[in-house]
């Protein structure tokens, strides 16, 4: 069955990880930005 | 002016900018420290982009344009594992650990962080040899794929585009060191970035744009936009984890987490690793498109470089060449440091020398004589170690170009585990890390010579294996000195981590 842009789910998803991704590391680096683990200099 | 004269234009200002950042870093290299590992003062865009470029090498756009074209849009997937376990979480789990304990350790490599975590001269001789074998036929692979690339788009001869791709790779590197390599590194990523955008966007214009596409492969198979489609999981899955999960025991991209300047560096490092790396889409989506424009292929490696010459005028043609030129020569750029270090470091120092520690302790008695010495060292180790590559490059035997299908396998199954289960694993003893790296080895070469049994990668049982064998030999054997534990965890830590 199709999914946005023309393609079926199961392929689509491929562009959903890597935005995914991309939301995993700004929240992970907003996370150790605001008071999460020590940092080293 | 004419195409020749363009490309020729193009390729000459970007190989003179180059030869030029190579000879600036060469003036701030004076240490071993700096030769290896930029004096551990890399910044979080340099660090990123350089890891990307150095991830991404011309055998992934030009190969993952041939998949892309084979296999269609499920392809996307290699790229989707790409960004989230090559970038992502690599940088996440691994970045700040790795980072920690080769200072601790006091250790310029990976062979030499394996060596002194587990306290095994054997498990660091075995792993730098390993280094030093497949990453000579890794970067033998480079080096062909930029030189019928150059061939493929110039017309320039095989063995010419060879020699100045290699010629030029070998002076930045063997002056400038490591920091050479991430600055130009840092400004290949870029070129690649707009030279696959370039093509990407060409493409998807040519056919309409990606709904149209996907409508259009269907019609010719349903399987090139569906997943797993023509390809099967086997395939698919076991080639998606070997360029993604992989990473985590490649070394030349290791380095990159352990030259930072600081921890801090990883919290803007993983997300620009993350959007640069977001970039190996391009090559699989512009390969699934070119099915369409370029439609009676019989070799589907040249689907990329036909696309370029006919979609793009010759600027266009000139700037996705410096971008796939840029590609190879980072990836090239990054092993060879990485050779020289395990040549330098691992084989020649080892106990001896005990690495940093007495270079440091030269210089102290005369600060430029202990630092100069490992300099030079390693300049002329890295600049055997290219040329040793080059010229395999020029005529690669079929037996070289056969190894370099195994070569990230065997690498990853050796140096996988030591060093993912070396900063998290404290029961992790000398007889597991080292067993887990021979049997790991042997067990990816042993199935890709064996043809890929299941259509599966050779990473896959070779890491499986190695896993195994790591976790029963640690369990059954004694566990790893108290002292050695305090000195890689650091003291104090230890037992909030047991």
């Amino acid at each position: 069955m199709a999914g946005p842009l023309g393609l079926p789910w199961s392929t689509f998803a491929a562009l959903l990880v890597i935005a995914a991704s991309i939301v995993i590391a700004i929240v992970w680096a907003g996370a150790r930005g605001s008071g999460g683990r020590h940092d080293d200099e | 002016m004419s195409s020749v004269a363009v490309y020729g234009t193009v390729l000459g200002l970007y190989l003179a900018v180059l030869i030029a950042m190579g000879l600036w870093m060469g003036r701030r290299t004076r240490s071993a420290e700096d030769f290896y590992i930029g004096g551990r003062q890399v910044g979080p865009w340099v660090t990123a982009f350089s890891f990307v470029a150095a991830y991404f090498s011309s055998v992934v756009i030009v190969g993952g344009g041939a998949f892309g074209y084979r296999f269609g849009m499920s392809t996307l997937w290699i790229a989707a594992s790409n960004v989230l376990i090559g970038c992502t979480l690599a940088w996440i789990v691994l970045g700040r650990r790795v980072w920690e304990f080769t200072k601790r350790l006091d250790t310029m490599t990976i062979p030499g962080f394996i060596g002194r975590r587990y306290g095994a001269r054997e498990a660091e001789v075995f792993s730098a040899l390993v280094v030093f074998v497949f990453m000579i036929v890794y970067n033998v692979s480079v080096l062909v794929g930029m030189g019928r690339i150059m061939e493929g788009l110039m017309g320039i001869p095989y063995v010419t585009g060879v020699l100045i791709a290699g010629t030029i790779i070998l002076i930045y590197v063997s002056i400038g060191g490591y920091l050479a390599v991430v600055w130009t590194s840092f400004v290949q990523a870029w070129i690649m970035i707009f030279g696959l955008l370039l093509l990407g966007f060409a493409a998807l214009r040519a056919v309409g744009g990606i709904s149209a596409a996907a409508v259009s492969l269907a019609a010719i198979d349903r399987g090139l936009v569906e997943t797993p489609g023509v390809w099967g999981w086997g395939g698919l899955v076991s080639f998606a984890l070997i360029v993604s999960f992989g990473v985590w025991g490649m070394p030349q991209l290791l380095v990159r987490f352990y030259s930072m300047k600081s921890t801090r560096v990883l919290r803007l490092g993983t997300v620009l690793a993350t959007l640069g790396g977001a970039m190996a889409l391009f090559p699989y989506l512009t390969g699934a498109l070119s099915r369409l424009l370029l439609p009676a292929l019989d070799n589907p490696d040249l689907a990329i470089p036909m696309l370029t010459k006919q979609l793009l005028n010759p600027w266009g043609g000139a700037i996705f060449l410096a971008g796939v030129m840029a590609a190879g020569m980072s990836t090239f750029a990054s092993v060879l440091i990485i050779v020289s270090g395990a040549i330098v470091k691992d084989l020649l120092g080892g106990r001896k020398t005990n690495g940093a520690r007495i270079a440091r302790a030269d210089a102290k008695k005369d600060p430029d004589r202990g630092g100069s010495r490992e300099v030079r060292l390693g300049r002329v180790a890295s600049l055997g170690a290219g040329l040793v590559s080059l010229l395999i490059a020029l005529r690669p035997p079929a037996l070289v170009l056969v190894i370099t299908a195994f070569a990230w396998a065997v690498i990853a199954s050796a140096c996988l585990w030591p060093v993912v289960l070396g900063v998290y694993w404290k029961r992790g003893t000398r007889a597991g890390a080292t067993s887990s790296m021979i049997v790991g080895a042997v067990v990816a070469l042993g199935w890709m010579a064996a043809g890929r049994p299941l259509g599966v990668h050779g990473f896959i049982p070779g890491v499986l294996v190695s896993l195994l064998v790591f976790v029963f030999v640690s369990l059954a054997t004694k566990p790893p000195p108290r002292e050695l534990i305090d000195r890689a965890w650091g003291k104090g830590e230890v037992s909030a981590d047991v």
